[in-house]
């Protein structure tokens, strides 16, 4: 497994212009991944993951930008390729498994011509070829009678389905890169488990790289290589993922982890208290921050110069790192 | 043929429809004050109480309404559809040479204006803050607001005295041949303004309504996914999203097609444009009440036509619909 980066991300700034301020969505994250590696990404809803992945894929809502940073893929810098490059990339070195396989899909074509679409443009298949390197793709996903469901509609398949589809759209042309932007969080749980599983079937076949944008610190344990936690828009904490989530620096980590109803790994979870702990308190809103640390009106161990003062990168061991004044200490809950 | 069940419910359903149409309109007539023997007397400049008794006898009017509905029922049923004492000759075929004008004018002011709203809704949704998205938004509001037979009035005005491009009245030049392209293309010349001005209340209101439901379907997931693939922008668009923004434009289209018709009554009076809007206007004035009924009748089958149509169209472009179809 070659260790040369495939996406590094350095000092990334995303703002939104609400009409009125400009604020930052996303504030100062870095971080790299190599080439057929596996990036966790957790947090809270709305700290900036989602943002994060669009931001790679240069496909931010109107109304966000990327301010300042560096997004380099291959060696390539995304925010200055242009377009015609970065339509040359998507969907074919990188692509985005979405969070809502119900509404992702276009609902007036059938999921073979969607699927088929990416082929004969990226690799100007024509349509008979494309048809059945769709339904090849189909059954790597697991989809049954795929012969069939090629000229399905998207409303004649389940959720789960429907994200099978997606996956197979985003693999068709064997990317360098996947996104899964919180993959399962609109499906079952069963079926939450069988697209994770699929996800790390694909991966070991095709050595894609893939970044895994999750709630489930249980499936970042299993799947990722790296982790990244982030906080209102800062990343609190990056490292392999063993060593983060058996022994996490970032008082954030530690709760995200205790609050987890199915953490798989040994130590972080020893206690084992029967009830679901929760952290208190709630994502401040965005441009409301403390000056200090972001964390600090939430933090059981937060103290004045947490509240004041913005906190340095914090290296706690090879490799990982947090953002916070207190890495040296342990949680007294 | 997937299409065939749900369609064929459909016609059942107009059938029986139409036939409450018919009941409506018949007793609509009735409660309107003077039947056709006073118009008749009233042009004979008066007549005995006897005369007056013998023309009630005549027309059945001397019956009770519900043997009256009943005779005229029965006479529909069979194509029999009256006879005119204005244009004094079977009402059936008075409308079937009226019928064609109309069509023509209703169905290429209907196409121009799905063509032109849509495409200007839809250009200027891709640039909401132009300068075309403004211009639409105001035209629009203009055109939906200017009434008909002003636009007509002004239409000609402009285009046929100040500027004179095109005829002032009527669908064919009289001087000309009656066939052959000469005759096809007089008649297309004539029927510039009219359909124009029909077609501008349409062409505001498609333009605003394809321009708000193609910027709701630019912001879709389904548009994100499209361009993760690398799909070239004008691919997104007039793939991806211009389908899905079709679908309430195509809704409307079918709804409107009533009042289309209703506005053709205006417009083919303005420019006396040989159809069943201006028959129905001269045969409102002289109380021909067969013809009006008849009237009546066969817009109500044009509009019930157009809905099949618009359903048809729907489930072309929309396959959930499709799926649904049992």
């Amino acid at each position: 497994m070659g260790d040369e980066p495939l996406l590094e991300v350095r000092d990334l700034v995303v703002e939104v212009d609400t009409g009125k301020t400009v604020l930052p969505v996303i504030d100062g994250v870095s971080f790299i991944l190599a080439k057929g590696r596996t990036l966790g990404i957790v947090g809270e809803s709305g700290c900036g993951k989602s943002m994060t992945a669009l931001a790679v894929m240069q496909l931010l809502p109107p109304g966000f930008r990327i301010a300042s940073g560096e997004i380099r893929f291959c060696g390539e810098d995304l925010a200055r390729v242009g377009e015609r490059r970065l339509r040359a990339l998507r969907g074919n070195d990188m692509s985005m498994i979405f969070q809502e396989p119900m509404t992702s899909l276009n609902p007036v074509y059938t999921v073979g011509d969607q699927i088929g679409e990416t082929l004969r443009l990226h690799q100007r298949l024509g349509a008979a070829a494309a048809r059945q390197r769709t339904i090849e793709l189909l059954r790597s996903v697991h989809i049954p009678a795929a012969e069939r469901r090629v000229d399905d509609y998207p409303h004649q398949l389940s959720g789960g389905m429907r994200q099978r589809v997606m996956i197979a759209m985003a693999l068709a042309c064997r990317p360098k890169l996947i996104i899964a932007d919180e993959p399962t969080t609109a499906l079952d749980v069963t079926v939450q488990a069988q697209i994770f599983r699929l996800l790390e079937e694909l991966r070991e076949e095709t050595g894609t790289a893939i970044i895994l944008i999750t709630h489930d610190v249980g499936a970042v344990a299993e799947m990722a290589d790296e982790v990244a936690v982030f906080y209102a828009g800062k990343r609190a904490e990056f490292g392999p993922v063993d060593t983060v989530l058996s022994r996490a620096a970032h008082p954030y980590t530690r709760g995200l982890m205790a609050s987890t109803p199915r953490l798989r790994l040994g130590p972080a979870a020893a206690g084992a208290e029967p009830a679901l702990k929760e952290i208190a308190g709630v994502v401040p809103p965005l441009g409301e921050f403390e000056p200090g640390c972001r964390f600090s009106p939430r933090c059981p161990l937060a103290d004045l110069r947490c509240r004041d003062v913005p906190p340095p990168e914090e290296t706690v061991d090879r490799d990982h790192s947090a953002l916070c004044w207190k890495t040296g200490l342990e949680l007294v809950a | 043929m997937r299409h065939a069940y749900p369609i064929a419910i459909r016609l059942v359903q107009s059938l029986a429809l139409l036939v409450c149409v018919v009941v409506l309109n018949f007793l609509l007539i009735q409660l309107a004050p003077g039947d056709t023997v006073s118009v008749i007397v009233g042009e004979m400049g008066g007549a005995s109480p006897e005369t007056i008794a013998a023309l009630k006898a005549e027309y059945g009017l001397d019956q009770s309404i519900p043997a009256q509905l009943g005779i005229y029922l029965g006479k529909v049923l069979t194509g029999d559809l009256g006879y005119s004492h204005y244009f004094n000759r079977p009402v059936l075929g008075l409308i079937l040479e009226r019928l064609p004008a109309t069509i023509l004018l209703v169905v290429t002011s209907l196409i121009l204006a799905f063509v032109v709203g849509t495409a200007l809704g839809i250009f200027s949704a891709r640039r909401p803050k132009g300068i075309l998205s403004h211009f639409v938004t105001v035209f629009s509001l203009a055109g939906f607001s200017a009434p008909v037979f002003w636009t007509g009035l002004m239409m000609l005005i402009v285009f046929a005295s100040l500027i004179p491009l095109f005829p002032v009245s009527g669908m064919a030049d009289v001087a000309r041949p009656g066939q052959g392209l000469g005759y096809v293309l007089d008649v297309l010349h004539h029927l510039v303004l009219p359909a124009v001005t029909l077609g501008m209340i349409y062409v505001a209101s498609y333009s605003r309504l394809s321009r708000t439901s193609m910027l709701d379907v630019l912001s879709a997931d389904y548009i994100r996914t499209a361009r993760a693939k690398g799909l070239p922008e004008r691919r997104v668009v007039y793939k991806h999203a211009l389908r899905n923004a079709l679908l309430p434009v195509v809704t409307m289209v079918g709804m409107e097609f009533g009042q289309l018709f209703a506005g053709a009554v205006l417009v083919e009076t303005v420019f006396n444009w040989p159809g069943l809007g201006r028959l129905a206007y001269e045969s409102i004035l002289r109380r021909d009440y067969p013809t009006l009924l008849a009237i009546l009748l066969f817009s109500a089958m044009l509009v019930m036509v157009a809905n099949i149509l618009t359903d048809l169209a729907y489930r072309l472009i929309d396959p959930r619909i499709r799926g649904r179809g049992r």
